[in-house]
């Protein structure tokens, strides 16, 4: 740079008087916000969503979880088709099994649902809750998980909720017309829902609620 | 913070305590870089009111930007090149330059301005400040701040060429001004050397 150019560079003049506290109401009203000179940590805003991401998974998978939290307990489903009586005869084992040992006590539980040629109907294909069904004792209020099997050999699951709804059937009559109603609802809804899938189990709700 | 007057902080300090929003540190800084940076609004300006406004809006953008000043390069600079360019900005909003076609360029050694060397600051501030605002700009930006055409050209959105052309027509001027200046104190044995050399 020439010494012209040095000179004027480096030229001075004071500033104006007041210009110092305009420029302090300035930043006063303008709320500068202080951001310190060190680069942001990343780090923490990443752990802190994989710890939130955990967190919903772990509380989706327990809240939703169609499974039995009872895991002392293990349902059998035992198919046997007497070839001697009527072939839509199934039976229902519910063993409870101790949990320590995992092996399979006396104590069994049996549901006979016979298919019979008179009035009363197969339980899988009609109306789950039939007189026909006979219930074991207080087991079923505690949280027994019932397995259904159809005369085909297909297994069905129903949670301690139907459990309950068998278990009351006679004393409340209304459950029977709010089965009958569910019933019709899902004859008429495409969806087959699998009970291991959560998102079935929301659209199956979702539809139950909208059919109402 | 309870600082003195005479308490001089480091220049990290200075930075670290700006950006904390200190008005005491901050005032600290206006008070060291203001004088030079009004000189270069003035420069720009050429007026005290514009300078004055385009000094208080160049420290607003700085307190509110310090956070972004990465140490590369001088901090002065730093400071510098935010008023340069407010500078700048200004004189677009007010002054659009034409592209202009010359036949030939004109190139301005810097040896040539060697003529100004000789004359006080305030002298070559007061011709500058009578340069129009197109001229004005260029002459600062290059022989006073040191940018290269194709920079000034890229700031002030003109070619390279215009920007060429500007600084030779300041040149002539500057010149013209100096002229009348040294015929006004003609006994002065330093101003025919001046004449000559142009």
């Amino acid at each position: 740079m020439s010494i012209t150019g040095n000179k004027i560079y480096n030229y001075e003049v004071p500033p104006p008087a007041g210009v110092w506290e305009a420029i302090a109401d300035e930043l006063d009203n303008s709320q500068t916000k202080v951001i310190p000179i060190y680069k942001k940590n990343n780090k923490i805003l990443y752990l802190s969503l994989a710890a939130a991401s955990v967190a919903i998974i772990v509380f989706s998978v327990i809240f939703f979880s169609p499974f039995d939290k009872n895991a002392d307990k293990i349902n059998l489903t035992n198919i046997i088709n007497d070839t001697t009586q009527n072939k839509n005869e199934a039976v229902l084992m519910t063993v409870p099994v101790d949990e320590t040992k995992n092996i399979v006590k006396d104590k069994k539980e049996l549901l006979i649902a016979k298919n019979n040629t008179g009035t009363n109907r197969n339980v899988l294909e009609k109306d789950p809750v039939e007189k026909t069904i006979t219930q074991p004792e207080d087991d079923f209020s505690k949280s027994t998980y019932i397995t259904v099997a159809s005369p085909e050999g297909n297994s069905i699951k129903l949670s301690e909720k139907a459990a309950t709804l068998l278990d009351t059937s006679e004393a409340k009559p209304v459950w029977n017309k709010k089965v009958k109603q569910w019933k019709e609802i899902m004859k008429g809804n495409t969806l087959a829902p699998t009970p291991g899938n959560f998102l079935d189990i929301m659209e199956l709700t979702r539809s139950l609620k909208d059919k109402k | 913070m309870n600082l003195s007057s005479n308490y001089i902080l480091s220049e990290h300090d200075l930075i670290q305590g700006c950006i904390n929003g200190d008005r005491q540190i901050q005032e600290m800084l206006y008070q060291r870089f203001s004088p030079k940076m009004y000189g270069v609004c003035l420069r720009y300006s050429g007026n005290p009111e514009d300078a004055r406004d385009l000094l208080q809006e160049g420290f607003i953008k700085i307190f509110k930007n310090l956070n972004k000043y990465r140490g590369d390069g001088s901090f002065e600079g730093w400071i510098r090149r935010i008023f340069v360019n407010t500078s700048i900005e200004h004189f677009r909003k007010k002054v659009r330059l034409q592209n202009v076609t010359e036949t030939q360029e004109n190139t301005v050694e810097d040896k040539e301005w060697s003529v100004l060397d000789n004359l006080a600051v305030k002298d070559i501030m007061k011709m500058i400040h009578e340069l129009s605002p197109g001229y004005k700009a260029v002459f600062n930006l290059h022989v006073v701040e040191g940018y290269s055409h194709k920079e000034i050209a890229e700031m002030l959105g003109i070619n390279e060429g215009t920007s060429k052309s500007q600084l030779a027509r300041a040149k002539t001027v500057l010149k013209k001004m100096i002229e009348k200046r040294l015929n006004q104190t003609s006994s002065d044995t330093k101003s025919n050397d001046a004449v000559n050399l142009l």
